[in-house]
């Protein structure tokens, strides 16, 4: 059974539909990222998951169980605000301790509970202090444990890392994955951080405009970007549009802003079609030598960003497009300086394809 | 506590401040010294040394009845002001059209304070209403709540809603949440508003001079009475005891305000 199945949600503020259908299932222990740009719908969809929000239309189940009828504060989840949320006039040890006098447990049991809470984040001597004594992380770290204790159905985290500082956000990235697979705790975790979602989730829903554009492992979503729009929010992709101009049963050629690129054979598509290639620049090889290959378009480096273990240059083609490439472990064939002329080159089964609709397109 | 950078204030500014001190406190100071006189008529600087018109507040029964009335009302009044202007301000500031609501409970702000008891006289008389004590607790509690309204409302619109949420969704519900988590948080408005709902009932002469009669007489109707007919250093002394009490009380709250 699914920890969490999501059916057909909708949102509407007034007559503004800030949700439109939106579909997720999450298995039991997955750690799930809704990611996309700020006023996309993440933080609703959370709140309505929650209860603290009533959806439009659509239906929420957490472990089976049809959620439309039952209050906010006995859904048992954990939830982790932006602003951390902590009670002002509580300690430590009295926050996390908090939802468990709710949860009726007994007063030897909640003592237990709040000394593994702490441990877990590494708290135990803090256990006094107020919130306003706490640095940021070490807050973070609280409103962690005192949704944990609570051993929820679901952890909601929302944009828990927005407020610290690079550094402490990587750190607290790992050590909230790390817990989280411990204690094998269902998670849906909220951020506009791209890097974010892939280096900490199993799955990622990405958001847009209020509906999920495609929901998949972080490699599904780099390798195989379903829309425009995945394939740009998550890393680079280089766009190439065009039309398929030739197909015979050895292969397809395009049309196309880069010049002649050929793909591999597709069913589904007919000469006419309009296409939308997406490629990312590690996919591209840079040469010093161009032949009359396929797929090998001749360009000048207009730009040269050196990173130590890569190279990112931008070139122009000579039918005028600025394409990004990605140099790995660059040598003396693909190391290029300013202004030298070379070609870029790639395999056709590198480039994903997105079959444009008519009314797309305009 | 960060200490405050010692600045050099103009000796100019120094003796306008001082002037202004001494022109608001000099009525307070008359009073003070009046009450300790020897003689009987209001005099200023006051005769000789005595705390016999201390000892008279506390014989004379009619006083005590007056302080104990308006005691009684001003307590009463706390209590039930405190509870329903909490309660409306919190569900204001929840509201869809808060500002239209706000303006709505607090226009009796906007009323002159004798318009507001003229028109409850008449209201009472129309009604047919008795006159009594809880005729005047009535009105106080209509004249008083708007004031606790507005600083509760300031309080809560300040207060984080979203660890009122984080209660709910770590298994309070509402009742408790708020009893837990969102009172504590507005306590220094709450007791701003306890201390000014207290003075402003416990002062009050407007309102309850329309609805007072011979056996419901408050301390400020007497003192009113007092110093129009019959001229008394008691008048004196008593406004000193209030003077003292509404300082120790300013000064405790201010302690347990920053200690918050
Ligand atoms: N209570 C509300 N009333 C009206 N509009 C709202 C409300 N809450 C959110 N919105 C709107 O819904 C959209 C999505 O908001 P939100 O879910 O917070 O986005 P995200 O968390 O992805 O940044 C935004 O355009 C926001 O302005
Ligand atoms: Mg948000």
């Amino acid at each position: 059974m699914d920890a969490l199945v999501i059916k057909n949600l909708e949102k509407k503020f007034g007559d503004i539909e800030i949700l439109k259908t939106i579909n997720l299932e999450v298995k039991q222990g997955e750690f799930v990222s809704l990611l996309g740009p700020s006023g996309c719908g993440k933080t609703t969809t959370l709140r309505i998951i929650a209860g603290l929000l009533d959806a439009t239309s659509g239906e929420v189940y957490i472990n089976g169980v049809n959620v439309a009828d039952v209050p906010v504060h006995k859904r048992n989840n954990g939830m982790v605000f932006q602003n951390y949320a902590l009670f002002p006039h509580m300690t430590v040890a009295q926050n996390i301790e908090y939802g468990l006098k709710q949860h009726k447990i007994s007063r030897a049991e909640r003592r237990k509970k709040v000394r593994e809470g702490m441990e877990l984040v590494h708290l135990e001597y803090l256990a006094g202090r107020y919130p306003k004594q706490l640095s940021g992380g070490q807050q973070q770290r609280v409103a962690l444990a005192r949704a944990l204790v609570l051993q929820p159905n679901l952890l909601l985290l929302d944009e828990p890392l927005s407020n610290l500082d690079a550094r402490l956000r990587e750190e607290m990235q790992m050590e909230i994955r790390n817990i989280q697979k411990k204690l094998n705790v269902t998670t849906i975790f909220v951020t506009h951080d791209q890097k974010e979602a892939l280096s900490m989730s199993d799955k990622v829903a990405v958001m847009n405009k209020g509906i999920i554009e495609q929901y998949g492992t972080p490699e599904e979503l780099y390798d195989n970007p379903k829309t425009e729009f995945v394939s740009t929010f998550i890393g680079y992709s280089n766009l190439i549009r065009g039309v398929v101009s030739t197909k015979d049963e050895h292969r397809m050629l395009l049309e196309t802003n880069y010049g002649k690129v050929q793909i591999p054979l597709q069913d589904g598509l007919e000469t006419g079609s309009r296409i939308l290639g997406l490629l990312r620049p590690e996919r591209i090889r840079l040469k010093k030598t161009f032949g009359s290959d396929l797929n090998c378009i001749r360009c000048t480096v207009i730009e040269r960003v050196y990173a130590g273990s890569s190279i990112r240059y931008t070139v122009k083609t000579i039918t005028d497009q600025n394409v990004v490439v990605t140099v790995i472990a660059p040598d003396e064939s693909n190391n290029l300086s300013v202004g030298e002329e070379g070609c870029i080159q790639w395999l056709a089964q590198n480039m994903n394809l997105i079959e444009v609709n008519d009314e797309e397109t305009d | 506590m960060r200490k405050r950078k010692e600045k050099r204030v103009p000796i100019l500014l120094r003796i306008a401040v001082s002037l202004a001190l001494i022109y608001i406190l000099a009525p307070i100071l008359v009073i003070i010294g009046s009450s300790f006189a020897s003689v009987a008529n209001l005099t200023f600087p006051p005769k000789g040394f005595s705390l016999r018109w201390y000892q008279e507040y506390f014989k004379d029964t009619g006083w005590l009845n007056a302080t104990w009335i308006s005691i009684k009302l001003a307590m009463i009044a706390t209590a039930c002001t405190v509870l329903l202007g909490s309660l409306s301000a919190y569900g204001i500031e929840k509201s869809k059209h808060r500002n239209m609501w706000l303006s709505f409970f607090t226009t009796p702000l906007t009323i002159p304070t004798i318009i507001s008891g003229l028109a409850l006289l008449q209201f009472y008389n129309f009604l047919e209403v008795e006159r009594n004590f809880w005729a005047i607790l009535s009105g106080h509690i209509v004249f008083v709540t708007p004031f606790v309204t507005r600083t509760m409302y300031t309080s809560f619109y300040r207060f984080n809603h979203s660890i009122e949420e984080a209660s709910w969704v770590m298994g309070a519900g509402k009742v408790k949440t708020f009893l837990l988590i969102v009172l504590p948080a507005v306590k220094s408005g709450l007791m701003s508003s306890v201390f000014f709902a207290f003075i402003t009932s416990f002062s009050n002469l407007t309102i309850s001079i329309f609805l007072a009669t011979g056996k419901n007489i408050t301390l400020p109707i007497k003192i009113y009475t007092s110093a129009s007919f019959d001229p008394t250093p008691v008048l004196s002394a008593i406004s000193t005891i209030i003077i003292i009490i509404t300082i120790t009380v300013m000064m405790v709250m201010k302690h347990f305000g920053d200690h918050e």
